[in-house]
């Protein structure tokens, strides 16, 4: 998008999308005209809510306009026009357009899924400073910011580092500390853990978990592969071929098997084996992890 | 290439290292003048680079510079001052002492404008990687972007090209991690590019280079993103995290880097008019 900043650019909260931190509205959007012409949109006709505070996972198998919807979200692409007149993206109740997405996307902070390609500065010292830098941050302030964040995320004592001397999981963390040190509200995750091994995956999982524990008002959506976590979110919203298949809690969505199967997704372990069990008269419903179930069965 | 060892910052905690980036960098542009400037005469040209020769020296000793590596990049030069040597005595000169080799005649004076231009090229490599191994990129970056500053008054983005400066050097490692990768991953296909004819090794390296073109393009497009996702405009203000603090012993280097300039122009364009050399060796008459 490109910036316009001689309009004036003052908050206007829709009542339509009051209260909710994230609202698409009949959302459409194709790369090039071919597809427009086809009618193979990347992203056709998305429409959902996410409340503040939530903890949402979008799934879908590769090309199913994930990533694209991460980067609609964040006003990095623009949505096509179309005819219906609340059509757009709304964060905070406010509709995001050329002249206020730049102070929009300040609510907003994004990590990606290559751990490389988002560590900017030299050290990660430097690379924590970055979006301070950027929001004008007295130098003194970003001091006492960077000690903050970085004990948050663990990576303290690897302040001096450079990125070649850091692990996947490592830098992953540190491009979360850059991200919630300028505070944002929502914080989207784009397969942040697909390029990890299992034990950065962890690592993230945890701190996901840590995040939330501290900030509940923070609303974060996870863009993932990874049906495990998908399963610990409050709300999962499936995709395919650019359309919303399916939305609504884990247990609603896996519960449904025909459908994840036709669209090529799998189903989490823990799921998989309830269905297997109740086969065999075992009823587990009301067991959520696997440290409880594992009691249940034994007993 | 990792081991690329001239030029490579190493961090230690020295006098050098603590020296202010923009004082290092004014020392490398006054000191390159003053080993690209003839002083008149043979003798008195050999002592002045003599004597920046001892002064790098000390430099290197105290900031812990490798002398190896700087060893190893003249090793690499060695084809190069021979080519120029044979440009120098092919060449005709206006004439001076000359001595034959069979019935050719080779002059004195080409003999020393390759020296010259050896010594000087010698020089340049101490200095440079005196500048690289003791000054961090961000630190290089932040003294390039304040010497820059009157630029800004033209309007020329010097932010942004400090940006990409930082960048690029930021990059330089992870770029070389993919052709590694890279290299491995053709060698697998059987691409051999350490044998065979220069034909060969050129349509090798091509198997190389647009994986890796193609690689970093979208490196540069997801950096893009990132950076714009956190805050990043190009036009707009930006505060600093990286604060140098000034010291006396900045001021004082800077200023005999400064004599050194203007010393060293003086002494060029009255070398031109004097010999300086006669004249103190007359002295002792």
């Amino acid at each position: 998008m490109k910036k316009n900043s001689k309009k004036k650019d003052v908050p206007v909260i829709d009542d339509f999308a009051k209260g909710t931190a994230v609202k698409f509205e009949h959302v459409f959007f194709y790369y090039d005209e071919s597809e427009k012409a086809n009618g193979n949109y990347t992203v056709s006709d998305i429409s959902f809510t996410i409340n503040p505070g939530s903890y949402v996972t979008i799934i879908g198998h590769n090309g199913s306009g994930k990533s694209t919807l991460a980067k609609l979200l964040c006003g990095i692409l623009e949505p096509c026009a179309t005819s219906v007149k609340e059509s757009g993206i709304y964060i905070f109740g406010e509709k995001m357009t050329y002249e206020n997405y730049s102070r929009i996307q300040h609510q907003i902070g994004m990590v990606f899924q290559n751990p490389d390609n988002q560590f900017i500065g030299a050290t990660v010292k430097d690379d924590i400073a970055f979006g301070l830098e950027n929001d004008c941050v007295p130098a003194s302030e970003m001091e006492k910011l960077i000690e903050e964040y970085s004990t948050k995320v663990g990576m303290h004592e690897f302040l001096d580092r450079e990125p070649s001397a850091l692990s996947g999981g490592q830098k992953q963390r540190v491009a979360i500390a850059g991200t919630l040190v300028r505070h944002p509200k929502i914080l989207v995750l784009d397969e942040a853990t697909s390029m990890l091994d299992p034990k950065g995956k962890r690592e993230i999982t945890r701190l996901i978990k840590m995040m939330r524990e501290e900030n509940p008002e923070l609303t974060i959506i996870s863009i993932t592969h990874d049906i495990e976590e998908a399963y610990q979110s409050d709300e999962v919203i499936v995709l395919n071929h650019g359309k919303i298949v399916k939305i609504g809690s884990p247990k609603e969505v896996f519960a449904d098997f025909e459908t994840l199967k036709n669209i090529k997704l799998d189903i989490p372990f823990f799921q998989r084996l309830q269905d297997e069990l109740q086969k065999y008269g075992i009823d587990i419903t009301g067991v959520d992890d696997i440290s409880s179930l594992v009691r249940l069965l034994c007993r | 290439m990792r081991n690329f060892a001239m030029g490579r910052y190493r961090p230690y905690n020295t006098p050098m290292h603590r020296l202010d980036a923009r004082v290092k960098i004014i020392a490398l542009v006054s000191l390159m003048v003053a080993v690209f400037l003839g002083y008149g005469s043979v003798p008195l040209n050999f002592i002045i680079y003599g004597l920046i020769f001892l002064g790098l020296v000390v430099a290197m000793i105290i900031g812990k510079v490798s002398f190896l590596g700087v060893l190893r990049a003249i090793k690499a030069m060695w084809f190069m001052m021979i080519f120029i040597l044979l440009f120098n005595v092919l060449i005709p000169t206006k004439g001076g002492d000359y001595f034959l080799i069979g019935d050719f005649k080779v002059y004195y004076s080409s003999i020393y404008n390759t020296l010259y231009i050896v010594f000087r090229l010698f020089l340049m490599l101490m200095i440079t990687s005196i500048l690289t191994a003791t000054t961090s990129p961000m630190d290089m970056t932040f003294g390039l972007e304040f010497l820059l500053t009157p630029l800004k008054w033209i309007k020329v983005p010097v932010s942004s090209f400090a940006m990409i400066l930082a960048l690029a050097l930021r990059f330089i490692p992870t770029l070389t991690e993919d052709t590694e990768r890279l290299m491995r991953a053709q060698a697998s296909r059987g691409v051999d590019f350490k044998e065979g004819k220069l034909k060969e090794k050129i349509k090798s390296i091509t198997s190389l280079i647009i994986p890796l073109f193609s690689s970093a393009l979208m490196r540069s497009g997801d950096l893009a993103i990132a950076m714009e996702c956190r805050g990043y405009d190009p036009k707009a203000k930006r505060t600093k995290f990286r604060r140098k603090n000034w010291r006396i012993s900045d001021t004082l280097w800077l200023l005999f880097f400064l004599v050194i300039f203007g010393g060293s122009i003086a002494l060029a364009v009255l070398g031109g008019k004097y010999d300086f050399f006669q004249m103190f060796l007359d002295l002792f008459k």
